[in-house]
């Protein structure tokens, strides 16, 4: 049992939710924003969080929403990661969401929760960073939309009582992209899968050290759009990533680009792939994860060999 | 807006039924069915999100019931073990032997019994996909994908 007590506030506004995580702030009390509660309630659990007020967001309207929305695709927070990857219109969205934990815990577990929670993974947040997602923001001073890479740095970085309302994407890069066209189990550890739309390709890979359900040794998302290919990352940084210095050495390429358009890799042999998804990932600089899951080298390795299987699936080569 | 603070008195639906019971926010759903309303099926084991033998349904979707509070679910559907009468999952434990100790067993009725549900065709990725919300320490699963391939032959 949770060895603590808290209050349990259901808001029906997002005003409210922000009103009374300012009033509790203001009485010097911790708040905190609560969707399906799975990672709160482990933590609370082991003594690792501790809250006084726990402001459920799940009965806001705004949170709710998932689908097309005008021109754009708009995902509340607390649409359950079930929902969105039982829904095939943003299949790369459904494919980052079965990533996460098990299915019955992806029941409860929320868009908002993954990306918003302490858990450094939040793999639901790879689509949104891939296509230059929006994020609706709800704080004292009103809703407001804002850009998610310029609130994204390893996790959403919002001001204090703010919430993460809802995650918006343009309707063209979804169809883009377009729904799960294949997916491969090869272990229980591995997974990839892909998919097509008008006008683009996507893959997702994703591999765990020795059990399916388990946080990532690396999962990798690629996507071509327009021609360009698009990186994130997680698992592999210890955290989510657009690594777009990455997306720069791949796109420079002229004899990827060619093969990407031409349907196949043949001009680029084996050790020349290897050796650019290897700089291209080198070029973001950054260390690591290294933890009893897997060594740091090791996740570099899954990362590049990756990146190569991605570039060959966005060029229309299986496996 | 509903705030609940201290101990508050809810109203649970569980198994059709209205039922009254005195809580804190910090109770957890599994606690409450088992210590509250006297519901034992419904079993407690990492209560860490892990093993899948607390399972219970809200509103006909399994979810865990040791992370699940139980102020969470107030005026919710509510539907754990011994509101499946006889179902074709529990008799397909029955006639393929889909258990050894036994403890994981309700939680893993739970969830077949919603997977049959929601896809009344077999499909061993899907199967696979749900049932890696629990665990049996036994390792009986050919005995529970039998049995729960024999609910679904009984339900369709």
């Amino acid at each position: 049992m949770i060895p603590f007590e808290f209050d349990f506030l259901r808001a029906e506004t997002p005003e409210e939710a922000v009103a009374a995580w300012r009033t509790a702030a203001d009485d010097k009390q911790t708040a905190v924003y609560f969707g399906g509660g799975t990672e709160l309630i482990t933590l609370a659990r082991d003594g690792r969080q501790r809250f006084d007020l726990a402001i459920d967001y799940k009965a806001i309207p705004q949170t709710l929403v998932a689908g097309r929305s005008g021109d754009d695709y708009r995902f509340g927070s607390a649409v359950r990661l079930t929902e969105l990857s039982d829904r095939h219109a943003f299949g790369l969205l459904g494919a980052c969401s079965v990533g996460v934990a098990d299915r019955t815990t992806r029941n409860s577990i929320t868009l908002g929760g993954n990306i918003c929670g302490m858990l450094p993974y939040r793999e639901a947040v790879l689509p949104f960073l891939l296509l230059d997602a929006r994020v609706q923001v709800a704080s004292t001073d009103g809703m407001r939309w804002v850009e998610l890479a310029e609130v994204f740095d390893m996790r959403l970085r919002l001001e204090p009582g703010e919430l993460a309302v809802a995650w918006s994407v343009a309707g063209e890069l979804v169809q883009a992209l377009g729904p799960v066209t294949d997916a491969v189990v090869n272990t229980s550890s591995y997974g990839a899968v892909t998919g097509a739309g008008d006008g683009g390709r996507w893959f997702y890979y994703r591999r765990t050290a020795d059990a399916r359900v388990d946080y990532p040794l690396a999962t990798v998302v690629l996507a071509q759009i327009d021609g360009r290919v698009r990186v994130a990352l997680s698992g592999a940084w210890g955290y989510p990533a657009r690594a777009r210095r990455a997306e720069t050495i791949l796109n420079e390429n002229d004899t990827l680009a060619a093969g990407l358009q031409s349907g196949a890799l043949g001009a680029i042999d084996e050790p020349q792939l290897r050796q650019l998804a290897a700089n291209a990932l080198d070029a973001e600089a950054r260390s690591w994860r290294s933890d009893q899951r897997g060594a740091g080298d090791y996740r570099r390795e899954l990362a590049i060999q990756a990146i190569c299987a991605g570039l060959r699936s966005l060029a229309g080569e299986r496996e | 807006m509903k705030r609940y603070s201290g101990t508050v008195k809810l109203t649970l639906n569980v198994n059709d039924e209205a039922r009254k019971v005195t809580v804190v926010p910090a109770d957890t759903l599994g606690r409450v069915l088992r210590e509250r309303l006297g519901l034992t099926g419904t079993k407690l084991g990492c209560e860490h999100g892990d093993c899948g033998a607390c399972t219970v349904h809200v509103d006909g979707v399994p979810i865990k019931s040791c992370i699940t509070l139980a102020v969470d679910v107030a005026e919710r559907a509510i539907t754990t073990i011994e509101g499946l009468r006889d179902s074709p999952v529990q008799r397909g434990f029955r006639v393929e032997y889909g258990f050894q100790c036994g403890f994981c067993t309700s939680g893993f009725i739970m969830n077949g019994h919603a997977l049959v549900r929601a896809h009344p065709q077999a499909d061993s990725a899907t199967d696979r996909q749900w049932l890696q919300s629990n665990i049996c320490r036994c390792t009986g699963y050919e005995g529970i994908q039998k049995a729960i391939e024999h609910g679904r032959a009984a339900d369709s």
